[in-house]
């Protein structure tokens, strides 16, 4: 009720003081009321517009009031017709609607002490003013000025609360008995529309009252069901916490250990006490046997900062026992993004570390027994060619023999799993240079051999370098040698074509007979490796290709 | 066979061999007693390592070079840096090996 664009208000002014006030009898003349001619009622049309207005009162009460002015500026043919309400404070009436030239004025009103809406009040009766600016001269200000106003009050329940009225800004239009029979009939209606919309008011302050409770059960709710949420989350989380095979803890920002699983006290050998800090184990060490800090495990790595990461430590038990763990830990930040604690997953790998150490020693024993064979073989050879007249055929065997024993040691070193082919040229001709002068080009993919394989190309390489050593490539200065080889797909199986090629040795111009080394390659080696091997000898040096099937992905490396 | 195979190669080299040991006290005994220029250490002897006889040794500021069939990785940390030839090795690796040795700080 406090739109009005018009600045225009005799909003509550106060009582005048002093005594020159105009008495209130100057200004009315309710009594002329029955005097006046008056029209006949017309009930027809006061029924319709009583109808109307329930109508409307059912449909909209929030606007009830202003509905009623408008009917009464209609039925009463009124210059301006309106609503006053009195205040909660009962020390002022506002005008609570108004319909025709006084609509600027909505929202304004009069003192309840000193104005026509408590005149009327006062006399508890309908009273007609004529120009009441006359003794409430803040009324002049409510333009256009009045001639004549036509008030009624109306009650709740035995109290004035309000006035309706009509006014007549000319004298064209005087009000009548009729006028006021229609105006008291009406101020019932607003003393029930008042009623609605005080209840309408109560109903929706319980309405929004009830609206908050609904809001406030459906946050509860909401809570609830979060917090179901998370318990079920949380259960989860803990069900896979206490699930093996993995061990787990997790300690806060300094370190405290605040839970941990079953798995990680028995590999612990205890239970860590409140307060115990990085690691629940007693002691712990390096995987070299080196003594570990607690505030230097993985977990208190992590907290002060290092990347997480996965690190193997032994874990010393109550009974001297010791395991090794694999320990992979993860720090935990907050909403702000701050280090909030660490968790860390750790698990048993003594077996695979023992089961890794034995096979090593078994494989180390191998190597150690095949090269002391080897050497034995040496010796016996040594022994055997004594004569002067053998010392060159010992110098070729002994070297045969080293050759042999390089492959091997390259095979061993991969737990008898294969070798590189390109390591295996490296060894055989790192003697004549490999790897470090110009003679050599090593040219192919990464290809693994199986043991077989290696040792049988580790003889034929040695072979061949001892041979251009001597006749070929690498017995004169300037010569070279280069070995490209590529995988051949074949429909079936994969295979190794390898070419050995010598430039810059002596001009080849008779094709020389072979010598031992190189026939036992030919033949000796495509035996060995299911293969062929060619060796012929071009104007600008040997050339060697060697061919052979490759194991497939997945067959077993067997030698 | 092997044991003799290395004296034959000492003495190819021009070396007077004492031993050789073919067990570990009595390697121990040689290398703590008797005067001699240089040992030929294999790293395994009858089964156990050979690092006592190194130690004595290394406290007598006598050089010598480990001969072995595991490996270059597989000798211990401390002797890492000693002259090492593979087995079986030529009279050449030996001769190489024994200059590495004299050439570290020995006589």
């Amino acid at each position: 009720m406090s739109d009005n664009p018009n600045p225009v208000k005799p909003t509550m002014p106060t009582v005048p003081s002093g005594n020159a006030v105009v008495p209130l009898d100057a200004i009315l003349c309710t009594e002329e009321l029955s005097r006046r001619p008056h029209r006949p009622p017309d009930y027809e049309t006061e029924n319709r517009a009583l109808a109307a207005l329930v109508q409307a009162l059912a449909d909209s009460p929030q606007t009830i009031l202003q509905t009623l002015a408008d009917t009464l500026l209609e039925v009463f043919k009124a210059d301006s017709a309106g609503i006053s309400l009195l205040t909660g404070d009962e020390k002022n009436f506002y005008w609570a609607a108004i319909a025709g030239d006084w609509k600027p004025h909505l929202g304004g009103g009069t003192p309840r002490n000193f104005g026509p809406c408590g005149d009327v009040l006062d006399c508890n009766a309908p009273l007609l003013f004529k120009h009441w600016e006359r003794r409430y001269s803040y009324l002049l200000q409510a333009t256009p000025l009045a001639e004549e106003g036509l008030l009624v009050p109306f009650h709740v329940r035995g109290k004035a609360v309000g006035t309706i009225w009509t006014i007549a800004h000319t004298q064209q239009r005087k009000f009548d008995a009729e006028d006021l029979r229609h105006l008291e009939s009406l101020g019932r209606f607003a003393s029930a529309a008042y009623q609605t919309v005080q209840l309408q008011n109560a109903e929706e302050a319980r309405r929004i009252a009830l609206d908050l409770m609904e809001e406030a059960v459906r946050s509860r709710k909401a809570v609830e069901e979060l917090n179901d949420t998370l318990r079920e989350s949380e259960e989860r989380y803990r069900t896979l916490f206490e699930l093996g095979p993995v061990a787990v803890y997790s300690c806060d920002a300094a370190g405290a250990i605040l839970n941990y699983n079953r798995q990680a006290a028995d590999l612990w050998g205890r239970e860590p006490a409140a307060g115990e800090h990085f690691s629940g184990a007693r002691r712990l060490f390096h995987p070299d046997g080196s003594p570990m800090p607690h505030d230097q495990c993985p977990t208190a790595r992590v907290l002060n900062g290092s990347e997480a990461r996965i690190s193997e430590c032994m874990i010393e038990r109550p009974d001297g026992s010791r395991l090794t763990v694999v320990a992979e830990v993860r720090k935990l930040k907050d909403r702000r993004g701050d280090v909030a604690g660490a968790i860390s997953c750790f698990y048993d790998i003594t077996e695979r570390k023992r089961d890794e150490l034995r096979q090593q020693l078994l494989i180390d024993e191998l190597n150690h027994r095949v090269k002391n064979t080897l050497a034995t073989v040496q010796s016996i050879a040594a022994h055997t060619l004594t004569a002067a007249s053998d010392a060159e055929s010992r110098r070729k065997f002994d070297e045969r023999l080293i050759a042999l024993a390089r492959a091997h040691d390259l095979v061993a070193q991969r737990g008898w799993e294969g070798a590189s082919l390109r390591e295996l040229l490296l060894q055989e001709l790192e003697p004549y240079g490999a790897g470090s002068r110009e003679p050599f080009v090593l040219a192919g993919p990464d290809v693994d051999l199986r043991p077989k394989a290696a040792l049988a190309l580790g003889l034929a390489f040695h072979e061949l370098a001892t041979n251009a050593a001597k006749h070929g490539a690498l017995s004169a200065p300037g010569g070279s040698i280069r070995v490209d080889w590529e995988r051949v797909n074949g429909s079936k199986v994969s295979a190794l074509r390898l070419k050995w090629a010598e430039t810059g040795g002596p001009a080849i111009t008779v094709t020389p007979k072979k010598s031992f080394g190189l026939t036992v390659i030919e033949r000796g080696l495509s035996l060995e490796l299911d293969g062929t091997v060619t060796i012929a000898f071009d104007p600008e040096g040997l050339t060697g290709i060697i061919e052979f099937p490759l194991p497939t992905a997945g067959e077993a490396n067997v030698c | 066979m092997v044991a003799l195979l290395a004296e034959r190669m000492l003495a190819e080299l021009g070396c007077r061999v004492i031993g050789p040991a073919a067990r570990l006290d009595k390697a121990l005994e040689l290398a703590e007693r008797h005067a001699f220029d240089l040992a030929i250490l294999d790293i395994n002897i009858n089964g156990k390592k050979v690092y006592p006889v190194a130690a004595a040794l290394a406290a007598r500021g006598i050089p010598f070079v480990f001969t072995t069939g595991y490996g270059k990785a597989r000798v211990c940390d401390r002797y890492r840096d000693r002259p090492t030839v593979q087995k079986p090795y030529r009279v050449e690796d030996l001769r190489t090996a024994i200059a590495a040795a004299y050439g570290r700080g020995g006589r």
